[in-house]
């Protein structure tokens, strides 16, 4: 009985992830590139947070920008019904 | 002197060749400015994420600009005025990259896919309640002038295809 438990409370340490951002080949965020920005917006369009895509926080605010933009020149939907 | 993306999106019912035009005199009028274009791409009709007065689609160009900022200034004067231009932005950058930017290199297969983009949408599509009612009003005059004039006579037309038929 004292298994299960324990590998419940092990599936709680999860590794942190790295930023997707960060490191040598990392891609350059910008408003063109679609297909990047597309992996971090939800079904519905919506930006999805960084505490799920473990982007860091420059990072973020970067992303955040190029979709924005990416939106605005109608690349991008602001709502997906 | 300082580098700036612009992107514009024209009207999806004019032409390529009206494009390149429109591109052409933009070209012209930046380099007035003593500005440079650095770069200058087509990105061909793309469909839009949403509807833009009434355009589901639309040209897109993008110039990379080297020069000075009354360049840009004027450069969105300019578009903003025309009509063929739905939308413009423009992007300070630290550099404009060589060669073709990812919209190029993905080409144009992506978006002829048929998607879900390339679907009639609810709002284009005939209505289906409409439809029927459309049909309605259109059969009921034609079928409602003779009847007016007199009801009995088109019974009777009636009653003579049966009455013929019956006597074949």
């Amino acid at each position: 009985m004292r298994a299960p438990e324990e590998g419940a409370k092990r599936s709680f340490f999860r590794r942190r992830k790295s930023c997707p951002f960060s490191g040598k080949d990392a891609p350059k965020i910008d408003y063109k590139d679609l297909r990047l920005l597309q992996r971090f917006t939800s079904e519905r369009g919506k930006i999805v947070p960084s505490r799920i895509t473990a982007v860091s926080s420059k990072k973020q605010h970067e992303l955040a920008r190029a979709i924005k933009r990416a939106r605005y020149l109608a690349l991008m939907p602001y709502v997906l019904k | 002197m300082p580098f700036y993306e612009t992107v514009f999106i024209a009207r999806q019912d004019i032409s390529a060749p009206q494009v390149d035009s429109l591109t052409e005199e933009l070209t012209k009028l930046i380099e007035k400015q003593d500005a440079k274009v650095v770069k200058m791409e087509y990105w061909g009709l793309r469909s839009l994420a949403y509807k833009i007065r009434k355009n589901r689609k639309g040209h897109f160009v993008l110039y990379g600009i080297d020069g000075p900022s009354s360049a840009v200034m004027e450069l969105e004067r300019r578009m903003s005025l025309n009509e063929d231009v739905l939308r413009f932005l423009t992007v300070k950058v630290d550099t404009i990259e060589e060669g073709p930017s990812v919209m190029m290199q993905r080409g144009p297969g992506r978006d002829d896919r048929p998607g879900r983009d390339d679907r009639p949408r609810r709002d284009d599509r005939p209505r289906r309640d409409g439809g029927p009612k459309q049909h309605e009003h259109g059969a009921s005059p034609q079928t409602a002038e003779p009847s007016t004039d007199a009801v009995a006579p088109k019974a009777d037309t009636d009653t003579k295809i049966e009455t013929d038929g019956g006597e074949k």
